[in-house]
């Protein structure tokens, strides 16, 4: 009965059981990146190959071998006639730079759309909330991209990419606090790459922070997903931002 | 957290199953009156977590989780989970409002809902006269009541 009552720890004591729950938590990451350097290490085996799109037949397959990258050959299916407006190129000013497996080249021009976007949505997150480079909660372009890259970089995901590239505001799993905590209006709120980027930060900000303190871009990103493969995901977007970005990216 | 653990189960053997009177069905119905705004659909699990009395009303305590399969994601996929309140009177459910949790709640024991979470960040919601709190900390993360 008395373990359900508030704790009255000194603050030194409550700030390291913060730091050793985080410390504890954050096995799964590391388990998770010793499972990827596994099966990279397994011969012919490329983990970042993609994968059939849901709703294709055999979604969720790997692609054929060679065929990486957007260009391969996806089973055929009659894709819907196109509607709606065309989404035109934009001239980049700050261009980001590929994330490795989501090229940008040719018909893949789309995936670098959205490089000013991410760039000033971290400038403008960074500066609102004082964050230095030196701050774990700082965010820099090259994690913005990543991130999107995993959360709709397919190609069968150009659409979302162009329109909510973090799906933040996904209505299917819209809950209320995304008013007061992301600044949306609504779970069928127009959705914008610049609208997305703003919100996702704020709320990967609150899904990370617990008790007033800051628990990590991997906890963080576990509980923006919240899926039982949650793991996965904040390990997967961890490392491509490392692999393509450096550490501080 | 071993005892902490032991009394967990303790809480849960001591809730009720489902109550007779309250069901799933009723409370698919009540959310679409009560304009929920989550997605009620085939990837949706729900489960009474209890009933609380306060006074004179009546609440009942579910929680909903929705989880798409890797079929229908876009990437990853994406989950959310609830704690759903409902006010239980004599015409039936009336749902209230909710919480946007991260995890399941463990039951309910005289008028807290009790979550798996150390007690320092908060591990309850605790309903008075006034009903379910406007905001709260679970796991040391605030929480607000909403449609």
């Amino acid at each position: 009965m008395a373990s359900f009552e508030i704790f009255d720890a000194p603050p030194e004591v409550a700030a390291a059981q913060v730091r050793l729950r985080a410390e504890i938590a954050a096995q799964p990451f590391w388990l998770a990146g010793a499972k990827l350097a596994l099966l990279a290490a397994k011969d012919g085996f490329n983990p970042a190959q993609p994968r059939v799109p849901a709703g294709c037949t055999g979604g969720g397959q790997w692609c054929p071998a060679g065929g990486g990258g957007g260009t391969a050959k996806l089973p055929q299916t009659k894709r819907p006639k196109r509607t709606g407006t065309r989404h035109e190129p934009p001239k980049i000013l700050h261009p980001i730079g590929p994330v490795g497996d989501f090229p940008e080249t040719g018909k893949n021009d789309w995936r670098r759309w959205n490089d000013d976007v991410f760039t000033n949505a971290a400038n403008e997150f960074n500066a609102a909330n004082e964050f230095s480079p030196s701050d774990p909660r700082y965010v820099s372009p090259g994690f913005m991209k990543t991130w999107a890259m995993v959360e709709s970089g397919s190609s069968a995901d150009r659409k979302v990419f162009l329109t909510d590239p973090f799906q933040v505001n996904n209505p299917q799993d819209w809950v209320p606090a995304k008013v007061t905590i992301a600044g949306l209006t609504g779970p069928h709120q127009p959705m914008t790459p610049a609208i997305s980027a703003t919100a996702a930060l704020k709320w990967l900000l609150y899904k990370g922070t617990k008790q007033g303190t800051y628990m990590g871009r991997y906890m963080a990103l576990r509980d923006y997903n919240g899926s039982k493969i949650k793991s996965y995901y904040a390990a997967e977007v961890m490392f491509r931002t490392i692999i393509n970005f450096g550490v501080h990216g | 957290m071993f005892v902490f653990s032991i009394f967990s189960v303790a809480v849960i053997a001591s809730q009720p199953s489902w109550p007779a009177s309250v069901g799933t069905t009723k409370i698919w119905h009540a959310l679409r009156a009560g304009h929920f705004t989550g997605v009620l659909d085939h990837d949706v699990k729900l489960r009474l977590v209890g009933t609380i009395s306060v006074g004179k009303t009546r609440y009942a305590l579910a929680y909903y989780g929705w989880e798409q399969t890797e079929r229908e994601a876009i990437g990853y996929p994406h989950a959310t989970h609830r704690l759903l309140v409902f006010e239980k009177t004599d015409k039936g459910l009336s749902y209230l409002g909710s919480y946007d949790i991260n995890d399941p709640p463990l039951g309910v024991k005289n008028n807290r809902v009790i979550f798996d979470y150390p007690a320092d960040g908060g591990n309850t919601v605790t309903f008075d006269e006034k009903g379910p709190p406007p905001t709260l900390s679970l796991d040391g993360q605030y929480h607000e009541f909403g449609k």
